[in-house]
């Protein structure tokens, strides 16, 4: 099984990702850390996270941004400077559509830049997308790529 | 008298002509022969002369011979002064002081004698006189008499006079000026310095001269000096030029030059008149308030940065709520709406929808926001591709509300950012379709000209138009039309429409006819 690791300080955007992943019936496993030096202690198997069955290592990661002591910029640094990670997806998933952070964003190594729906059905949709990304065969298509792609025109 | 000789070679000339000739006249007066003919061309001479009286004194000096033009200047007629000394000519205090003898003897002596100096009319006036005096002697050497040409040069004198005080005033002046003072000759070389020059340079006037005073201008600012004054004296303009020059003290200070040419009655320059002014406190105290100006500025803009960081950041967080709302609402019609009548599913569609509307008018004042401070790059634009590009993002709209575009003929090239020109006409486009009656079919015509280097993008609607007392505050923040209160948006649309104008250098503005239809322009500079 896949895994998908959400990195959110946001008690509501967690629920809500719940919720959409198990409305889009999504086929990955879905960890989610609270903060970001959570999701360095996660990705580098500190502590409780040696648990490598408990808690295996992403095959890609949901970053949010704006988060208290460590930000998602932060993470997303370490991320692709560590061997284990350096070549997990990772996307970006934050309120911002300031066009700099979009552009500071990839130019840190983010593979996607999603902007966070205020329409649950829009949620669904992204989710249910990132399955099709992990699934065994996803073919020549990308299906996250339209959200980034909705991001970067919503940022204009 | 204006006809004026050169006088060093001419007096001389003129001297030994009329001396000959009357030498001739004396000689061939016992010879007879032809001697009318001289005569004739010696009187002809004479009497041409205007302006010059000549005349002959016998070896006593005594007039010998009179003229017309030595009657006119001395006032006596020939009969009253044949004969006479030539003395009567001179004031009281040169025959007491022997000056006629004088002359004569150094005429006798010398074989001419030249003067200059005040004589006195028949009537008591006086005028001065330049003039020759050549003895006339026979081939064995004896003194036969004097022949004398002499002018009245009274203008030239008092001429000369006015120079003299023209040129004391202006030194009186130059030298009274807190400015060092300077002139020059037409060619750029200086031949006076004032004395502050030479005291505040500690250096003698003469090592300055010419162009001398180019060592004394600081190093960094010579070649910048010399290259001004050279094109000022080569195209005979005014010198205006800041350059610092060395004191006395070892000191560089500033100082504005100025300089303007003095033109002859034929516009040649005659002469450069120059002043330099200290301005170097001036100087100093200006680059320290523009220092000053630059590092409030960059408080200002690290201030506003900080600011507009911090307005990213509460947006960032005001956002989050409505998200909320708005997915939780939605999430409670999705999982609960068995539970619920349709009053209570019709509350949470309207918390869902002042969810969205919130977030709306946030992202719409991020925008207004960033519009002002954000980096616009400008360059030319294609606005067919534009209006393409905006059509295609409202195709849906146009179809939706059965819409007809139609377009102009001209599509001039703009000075423009692509992206805040798409957000203009996009706006201009949305409003279009959106303030379209109930009872007919939006008819929206996109148009441009270019002229006098501006171009004018119209879209004109159809539509409900806007009140003419409205119509002027359409384009400020917030400013909902009475009739648009149900129309979705959230007030900023065209504020924002203004801010991105005046980011692309133009303007925008409307014309509308209540019930009629509006037209809104953007006016941009043609590429």
């Amino acid at each position: 099984m896949k895994t998908l690791l959400y990195v959110d300080d946001d008690p509501n955007d967690r629920l809500l990702v719940d919720i959409g992943c198990a409305r889009a019936q999504v086929s990955f496993l879905l960890k989610t850390v609270e903060s970001g030096v959570e999701a360095i202690r996660y990705l580098s198997g500190e502590g409780e996270f040696a648990d490598r069955v408990e808690h295996p290592l992403p095959d890609l990661i949901f970053l949010d941004l704006k988060m208290p002591e460590m930000d998602g910029f932060q993470v997303l640094r370490w991320i692709r400077s560590h061997p284990a990670t350096r070549v997990t997806p990772v996307a970006v998933y934050s309120a911002s559509f300031i066009p700099e952070d979009i552009a500071k964003g990839y130019a840190d190594g983010a593979n996607y830049f999603i902007t966070k729906p205020s329409d649950l059905t829009v949620l669904i949709d992204i989710f249910r997308a990132a399955d099709k990304c992990l699934a065994a065969d996803p073919g020549n298509d990308d299906p996250l790529a339209q959200f980034s792609a909705l991001a970067l025109e919503q940022s204009r | 008298m204006k006809a004026r000789l050169p006088f060093a070679i001419s007096w001389k000339w003129l001297g030994q002509v009329v001396a000959l000739l009357a030498a001739s006249v004396t000689e061939r007066r016992q010879a007879r022969s032809a001697l009318w003919q001289v005569e004739e061309r010696f009187r002809l001479l004479v009497e041409s002369a205007k302006g010059y009286a000549i005349y002959m004194l016998d070896a006593e000096g005594r007039i010998a011979t009179w003229s017309a033009e030595a009657e006119r200047i001395k006032g006596y007629r020939a009969e009253e002064i044949i004969g006479k000394s030539f003395h009567t000519f001179f004031t009281p205090e040169d025959i007491q002081g022997g000056v006629p003898e004088q002359v004569l003897r150094t005429a006798r002596e010398e074989g001419e004698a030249r003067y200059e100096g005040w004589r006195v009319r028949k009537d008591g006036s006086r005028f001065c006189a330049e003039g020759v005096i050549t003895a006339i002697r026979d081939e064995s050497g004896a003194l036969n008499g004097y022949s004398k040409v002499a002018h009245d040069v009274t203008d030239r004198k008092r001429a000369e006079e006015a120079l003299r005080q023209s040129e004391t005033r202006f030194r009186t002046l130059s030298e009274g000026l807190p400015q060092l003072v300077w002139t020059s000759l037409p060619d750029g070389r200086c031949d006076y310095l004032s004395p502050q020059w030479v005291r505040y340079t500690g250096i003698p006037e003469e090592e300055q001269l010419g162009f001398g005073w180019l060592a004394q201008v600081d190093p960094d600012d010579r070649e910048r000096a010399a290259a001004a004054w050279k094109r000022t004296v080569e195209t005979h303009t005014t010198l205006d030029v800041e350059f610092r020059i060395r004191g006395a003290d070892g000191a560089h200070r500033w100082f504005k030059t100025r300089a303007m040419p003095l033109r002859d009655s034929e516009g040649r320059v005659v002469k450069w008149f120059g002043t330099n002014t200290d301005v170097d406190d001036q100087k100093r105290t200006s680059e320290l308030l523009e220092a000053k100006v630059q590092e409030r500025t960059a408080q200002l803009k690290a201030s506003l940065s900080s600011v507009e960081e911090l307005l990213y950041t509460i947006a960032h967080d005001l956002r989050a709520p409505n998200r909320h709302m708005q997915s939780f609402a939605q999430l409670l019609l999705l999982e609960h709406a068995d539970r619920l009548d349709d009053t209570a599913r019709d509350y949470l569609s309207r918390i869902g929808a002042a969810a969205a509307r919130n977030d709306e008018l946030i992202r719409d004042l991020l925008e207004y926001g960033r519009l002002s401070h954000e980096a616009v790059a400008l360059a030319p634009v294609d606005l067919r591709q534009t209006v393409q590009a905006v059509l295609r993002a409202v195709a849906g709209e146009i179809q939706h509300r059965h819409a007809h575009v139609q377009f102009g003929q001209e599509w001039p090239r703009v000075v423009a950012n692509e992206r805040l020109l798409e957000k203009i006409l996009t706006n201009f486009m949305t409003n279009a379709l959106t303030y379209a009656p109930p009872d007919r079919e939006p008819e929206i015509t996109i148009s441009a000209e270019s002229e006098g280097g501006k171009a004018v993008l119209r879209v004109q609607d159809n539509g409900i138009g806007i009140p003419a007392e409205q119509i002027g505050r359409v384009f400020e923040p917030f400013i909902r039309l009475p009739s648009a209160t149900n129309a979705p948006g959230t007030g900023m649309g065209l504020a924002i429409v203004k801010k991105a104008a005046e980011r692309l250098n133009g303007a925008v503005g409307a014309d509308s006819t209540l019930g009629k239809g509006s037209c809104f322009w953007l006016e941009l500079q043609a590429a």
